[in-house]
């Protein structure tokens, strides 16, 4: 097989088996907080490969979170070029930040995205630009928190994987 | 400079091995294609033609990611003693004699209430009305909470805007329709609006939703109207979307807010069972 079509397959496998995991489901509240292993995958990718990462995987993988999530089309697609073009511009200096400077960067990656995910746009709420209240801020923090922790066991996990797996 | 895989220098003409990112006319191109998505589907709500008919295609996925609850759930099963399933059955035994005791006198009261014209019409009891959907994903978001349901009935009648219900009552209607997929949506989505009458002072209201475990609240009513705490809210069938007299949620607060023209009525919606793999679509 073609090496570059295996390595983009092999990429792919690993995003698909990270949605999977994203889709368990535990109680309603759990699930607000989980970390989003797809999400923190598309970044290592970004930052570990670019040059193998191009704007047709934010665009399809975004699709396929728009259905899955039930949001309007093209906010995940939106959501992920953004990270993809930011990881893919800064991933020079990223890869040289220490794993807790990664992790405070995370943090705030996934905080502004359940912010953004927050927003009004359907207008369901004309007193309002966002939907997002007390609670959901709570649990915004919690789930960004959650996220940085995760960053570094998953960032070497798959690390592993690509130098076991991907020939670059 | 060379437009293959890597730069070269201008000066010394050696290849500078520089990963090039995504180059910023691309990126503002694709950019602008998904702001444009965006906007055509705010404006004409394109993907509920889609969505169904992209759960169909994703239904293998939802499938995948129940096996390991299916296995832990076996297995525990498995592990039960033979004689905690007697038990089990007398006790079911039991459960189902009172079932049927108390299942006779609700046809009864049902038959009194008909008369009464107060509950139930003759639509609930037809079976065909309804068909079951097994639930594959509930999206994890709270403020756009989308239930997935596999209606794998190929002499079904699946439509837009058909009542979902759960054995409590309403917990929703469909939003779009695959081949055998629909993405339901649920009461508590900001988007979701339900006429409704209350129990015991028959007022009218709509009921709207502010996201997943949060209240609901009744929207413009007015000062004078008399709700109480604690009453049940029943589908009014108004609008003609919602079947009349279900449960949908209960009122919890009444405020009377010197700075809001409207009442401050906040309503609990009935639980969406975590536990509940199925559901049923009224049809009719």
């Amino acid at each position: 097989m073609n090496k570059d079509l295996k390595n983009y397959l092999l990429i792919s496998l690993s995003l698909i088996f990270f949605i999977l995991l994203d889709l368990i489901s535990f109680s309603q509240t759990a699930d607000q907080i989980k970390p989003s292993s797809f999400l923190l995958g598309f970044i290592y990718w970004n930052i570990a490969l670019p040059e193998k990462m191009n704007l047709y995987f934010a665009f399809t993988f975004g699709l396929l979170m728009d259905f899955m999530q039930g949001t309007v089309l093209g906010v995940y697609p939106l959501i992920l070029i953004l990270i993809s073009y930011l990881s893919q511009r800064f991933f020079y200096q990223f890869r040289t930040f220490k794993f807790v400077q990664q992790a405070l960067i995370i943090f705030l990656i996934f905080l502004i995205f359940k912010f953004f995910i927050a927003l009004d746009i359907n207008n369901a709420d004309p007193n309002s630009f966002s939907l997002a209240d007390k609670n959901y801020a709570l649990l915004s923090l919690i789930f960004a928190l959650l996220n940085s922790l995760v960053w570094v066991p998953l960032f070497y996990v798959l690390r592993i994987y690509r130098r076991k797996w991907i020939n670059t | 400079m060379s437009g293959g895989d890597h730069k070269v220098s201008k000066i010394t003409s050696e290849a500078i091995f520089a990963v090039r990112p995504i180059s910023s006319t691309r990126f503002l191109i694709s950019l602008v294609f998904c702001l444009s998505l965006l906007l055509i589907d705010i404006r004409f709500n394109l993907s509920n033609e889609i969505r169904g008919y992209a759960h169909d295609v994703l239904l293998p996925l939802y499938k995948i990611v129940e096996v390991p609850s299916q296995f832990i759930n076996k297995a525990s099963e498995i592990r039960q003693s033979n004689q905690q399933l007697k038990k089990d059955l007398l006790s079911y035994k039991e459960d189902n004699e009172k079932l049927k005791l108390i299942n006779s006198q609700l046809k009864d009261l049902t038959k009194r209430n008909q008369e009464l014209n107060l509950i139930w019409n003759s639509a609930q009891i037809d079976k065909e009305a309804y068909l079951l959907g097994q639930k594959m994903n509930l999206s994890s978001n709270p403020l756009k909470p989308a239930l997935i349901l596999d209606v794998n009935d190929p002499d079904s009648i699946l439509e837009i805007n058909q009542p979902v219900l759960s054995k409590e009552g309403i917990i929703g209607k469909v939003k779009s329709v695959g081949l055998r997929s629909v993405e339901v949506m649920i009461s508590q989505d900001p988007q979701s609006l339900i006429p409704v009458i209350s129990s015991t002072t028959r007022l009218h209201g709509i009921l709207k939703g502010y996201g997943l475990q949060r209240k609901g609240q009744l929207i413009n009513v007015k000062k004078t109207a008399a709700f109480k705490e604690g009453e049940d809210l029943y589908s009014s069938g108004l609008g003609k979307v919602f079947p009349p007299n279900y449960l949908v949620g209960k009122v919890v607060l009444i405020e009377d807010k010197p700075d809001n023209e409207f009442l401050n009525i906040d309503v609990e919606f009935i639980d969406l069972p975590e536990e509940q793999d199925y559901f049923l679509v009224f049809t009719k």
